[in-house]
């Protein structure tokens, strides 16, 4: 057994309350990603499971056992960092085995897993390179390695891809991805990229000053968001929000917005609303409802295009369009979406859901 | 081609600027380094005397014969070698330490980071001639304290006994330039990357064998830094030495040596030929470090 329980966790620095009381369970074998906009204490969170930051409150239990106080060294973890955290001064085989020569493993038996690790993740070429002869990409495939000679059954990735380029962090995504298929390691991974978190996790935190926004599977939180930050912070690019007034009529719900009236089934709350709707899910010329927006720029991306709307009080929208649409700036349009895939959050910023659903 | 010519011509004009920039500090570093040290392996080939410099004759290798024939050369060229291993060496460890201790986080660090750098900042002379005080067999502090706490009973004469002049020469060579190898130290040590030590903590390895495998080798360049100018240093002490004890044949260093055969003998001949060998010692000591520390590298794969 090696899940993870957070129970209630605090950490403080000072009078700065970083993590403000996080309740979580991950269990064993799953991969768990924590996103969120930087500063909102992923990575303080995931060097508390790791023992590199002392937990102010609140407990913290690997496979059952309370670890608030074992040293990093006695949680039978291993970790790959942002900076990868290479000994400069080693060679790659000794990189990786410098962790099982230091807990006194038979030579052969390192020389075993240092050749199995570095053949897995294909840097058997580069066993005599020093860390600074060797590209970023590969940099973070021995950082990866010398994680899984220690056959550990917990993985913390804090941030392991932000120093590559876009194709290296695509490969590497895939490469980590394989790994945990592979070893079935519980895995915590850090990120502020939401598409890192969106195809790499079984489930996603999501983080907001130190508190959960959210957990959930991907799609859970692309489909049902609990809250306006969630919302806007998963899916890419992000949801577009307008500003509106849901009321009361009867057995309806009426929402009004600057281009228009529409009904909805009857929700509880009435008051200020914020209407989110998702760049795919905006149809140009139709939908369940729909409003007059001004053509502002049309971004062609190949398969699809992204058509920059004014949907009048200077708010902007963008939509998703397959292909490239036949419409100019300047022009004028009319764009829609289906009731089912629109969102309304509260003025607390809270998801909305009609009555009984 | 073209573009080539261009470039060419680009670098010798860059190559021009950087001549230009260069010329004023060589032309000064000609007059003050090069011209002397030239005068100087001149004059010790001739019979000059420092009365008349201007009138002499040149008399080949017999300053040299003269120079290496004098036993008490050699007893100052052995001053010199015991003073610079033992000071540097010490100076290291203890550096070495105080800079461990003063890179972990505790409080009152920056405070003490300046209160460190004291001795350091005072002239030697200076320095030199406030422990002469401290360590005066009659009136000084030090037999004062050692008679209060009934140590001893009479005072030491700590400058004049010949077993005790060299060692103690040597505690106030530490005391002043321990320091500046705290400094250099404590700046390689900052420039190591935090985040191997919490990859190393949580890979289970002591902070002994973090010490020994991973800071040793990666401060041994500023560590080899350090020593190199101490060397350099110690290897032509003169001021402490001079000061603390002048006419003493047991901690005469090679710099005294010369500048007595110079100044006190008038002979400039023997005296450069003297000078000369010091300039060709440390040469060759700074050389073979040099060339060890490479090695070692190359060895250790730092």
């Amino acid at each position: 057994m090696s899940g993870i329980d957070l129970i209630n966790v605090v950490k403080r620095f000072g009078a700065l309350t970083v993590i403000d009381g996080v309740d979580l369970a991950i269990a064993e074998g799953e991969f768990v990603v924590f996103v969120g906009p930087s500063g909102c204490g992923k990575s303080t969170l995931l060097r508390m499971i790791a023992g590199l930051e002392e937990i102010s409150d609140g407990e913290l239990r690997i496979a059952g056992s309370r670890m608030n106080e074992t040293p990093p060294a006695k949680r039978n973890i291993a970790m790959v960092f942002q900076s990868y955290a290479l000994y400069p001064h080693m060679n790659v085989e000794r990189n990786l085995g410098f962790a099982l020569e230091t807990a006194r493993l038979p030579a052969a038996e390192i020389r075993e897993r240092v050749t199995k690790a570095a053949k897995f993740l294909k840097i058997d070429h580069l066993l005599d390179r020093r860390p600074a002869q060797l590209s970023g990409g590969q940099q973070q495939r021995v950082a990866i390695g010398r994680a899984l000679v220690r056959q550990q059954k917990l993985f913390l990735f804090d941030e392991p891809l932000s120093n590559l380029d876009a194709d290296l962090r695509m490969e590497m995504r895939v490469e980590i991805a394989r790994i945990h298929r592979e070893v079935k390691a519980t895995t915590v991974y850090v990120t502020h990229d939401q598409m890192e978190a969106m195809t790499l996790a079984d489930r996603i935190v999501v983080l907001k000053d130190g508190r959960i926004a959210q957990v959930g599977t991907p799609m859970e939180l692309y489909e049902r968001p609990a809250n306006r930050f969630v919302a806007g912070f998963i899916g890419s690019p992000r949801m577009n929000f307008l500003p509106g007034m849901l009321v009361r009529e009867g057995e309806e719900s009426v929402l009004s917005l600057a281009g228009g009236r529409h009904r909805l089934s009857a929700h509880d709350y009435a008051g200020d609303v914020s209407l989110g709707i998702r760049p795919e899910d905006l149809i140009l010329g139709g939908g369940d409802a729909t409003l007059e927006a001004e053509v502002l720029l049309v971004e062609p991306l190949g398969g699809e295009s992204l058509v920059h709307l004014n949907v009048g009080d200077g708010r902007s929208i963008v939509a998703k369009a397959q292909g490239r649409p036949e419409i100019r700036p300047g022009a004028t349009t009319v764009v829609g979406w289906n009731h089912t895939r629109a969102h309304l959050f509260d003025k607390d910023e809270r998801a909305l859901n009609p009555r009984g659903a | 081609m073209a573009t080539g010519a261009i470039r060419i011509g680009l670098n010798a004009k860059r190559a021009r600027t950087a001549w230009l920039f260069l010329a004023p500090s060589l032309l000064v570093l000609f007059a003050v380094a090069l011209w002397p040290l030239g005068r100087t392996f001149l004059f010790s080939f001739t019979d000059a005397f420092l009365t008349e410099p201007d009138i002499y004759a040149y008399i080949g290798l017999e300053n040299y014969f003269t120079l290496f024939e004098d036993a008490l050369w050699w007893q100052s060229v052995r001053n010199t070698l015991y003073f610079t291993v033992v000071s540097v060496s010490i100076e290291t460890a203890l550096g070495l330490a105080i800079a461990l201790l003063l890179n972990a986080h505790m409080s009152g660090r920056g405070f003490m980071r300046a209160v460190i750098l004291i001795p350091w900042s005072i002239p030697v002379v200076v320095s030199a001639r406030m422990w002469q005080w401290m360590l005066h067999d009659q009136f000084g502090i030090l037999n004062h304290v050692l008679k209060l706490m009934g140590v001893i009973d009479h005072g030491i004469a700590w400058t004049a006994n010949p077993d005790l002049v060299m060692p103690v020469i040597i505690a106030v060579d530490v005391w002043i330039t321990t320091p500046f190898m705290v400094l250099l130290i404590l700046a390689g040590l900052q420039m190591l990357p935090k985040s191997i030590y919490e990859a190393a903590s949580i890979d289970g390895v002591s902070e002994w064998r973090q010490f020994t495998a991973l800071t040793l080798p990666l401060l041994a360049p500023s560590i080899a830094v350090a020593v190199l100018f101490r060397l350099l240093d110690a290897l032509r002490m003169f001021d402490l030495s001079f000061v603390l004890s002048s006419n003493s044949d047991d901690t005469k260093t090679v710099s005294i040596y010369a500048r007595e055969v110079l100044v006190n003998f008038q002979d400039m001949g023997v005296g450069s030929a003297a000078s000369a060998a010091i300039f060709l010692m440390i040469a060759v000591v700074t050389a073979i470090y040099v060339t060890v520390f490479r090695l070692n590298r190359k060895l250790l794969g730092v």
